[in-house]
């Protein structure tokens, strides 16, 4: 879960959620969530670096809700809260669908460790893979029926950066 | 989808209009290249020019269309913006398909090069 603590040096940062959206699970409303969400942390003055990742990060996680965690036939609610912490952003996104496989997040390994062949290149499973590769904290939790993944994403900090540009 | 295609010394050049290629319209994304790659064109070149934001579904749906080009004819991506670019970079699809920074660098390669 979230730490809503107290930070040392989080006092010129707002206590409240940057963002907190509920909507229907569809890609159509990730997109627009996605994108207000964005536009949101732009305004805040994230760099074009850290909204990348950010951007990358969300969607995915978004839209494994809705391909995984609801039947296409009928969708429900995802609630995305998004806080600013020193040197973070906090991503929580609640969900009531079907826990995740083994009531773990996946490890996210690259889908093309066993295929090799120009015609077996899979088509999916790198989502999970982005996830992975860019963000280091990600805590999944089930309680009362209901999904949390909380993602922790490092920002603005420069050994990230060019960890992520190697 | 908003998706055009012209033939450029002897080369098919897809362009995509829209910002985005994600979950939302990835399906679609890949009928529409089969659509207009259904020409005698080896060699196509995707330019990504105008696309701010690909996701996974987005990358799977290029790779789909690579495939679907059969193993005679190829698929090179150009003009990918920073965003697309990562994806592309994390996942080391870019050591799948040839990427070129511009379209006129893409056509100024020969397809065997």
């Amino acid at each position: 879960m979230p730490d809503d603590g107290v930070m040392p040096n989080g006092a010129d940062i707002p206590p409240g959620p940057a963002f907190d959206e509920t909507f229907p699970s569809d890609f159509r409303w990730v997109r627009r969530i996605v994108q207000n969400a964005v536009n949101t942390l732009a305004d805040l003055g994230l760099s074009t670096e850290d909204l990348g990742s950010f951007e990358i990060v969300l969607a995915e996680a978004l839209n494994n809700v809705v391909e995984h965690a609801y039947p296409a036939a009928s969708p429900g609610k995802v609630r995305l809260l998004i806080k600013r912490r020193p040197g973070a952003l906090m991503i929580e996104i609640r969900d009531r669908g079907k826990p995740m496989p083994q009531g773990r997040a996946p490890l996210g390994n690259h889908p093309m460790t066993e295929f090799h062949q120009h015609d077996a290149m899979p088509e999916g499973g790198y989502g999970w893979y982005l996830i992975r590769e860019i963000v280091r904290d990600l805590v999944y939790d089930r309680r009362d029926d209901e999904n949390f993944l909380v993602i922790r994403l490092g920002i603005g900090d420069p050994i990230l950066d060019a960890k992520s540009s190697v | 989808m908003q998706m055009t295609s012209k033939e450029i010394d002897g080369a098919l050049v897809v362009t995509v209009m829209d910002r985005r290629i994600d979950a939302a319209v990835a399906v679609r994304f890949k009928d529409r290249m089969q659509e207009l790659t259904g020409t005698t064109a080896d060699r196509v070149i995707l330019d990504l020019s105008q696309v701010d934001f690909l996701d996974s579904s987005g990358l799977g749906a290029v790779v789909g269309s690579m495939k679907q080009l059969g193993r005679q004819r190829t698929l090179d991506l150009a003009a990918l913006t920073p965003t697309v670019e990562k994806v592309f970079r994390i996942t080391r699809m870019d050591r799948v398909f040839r990427i070129f920074d511009t379209l006129d660098a893409a056509l100024g390669e020969a397809a065997d090069a």
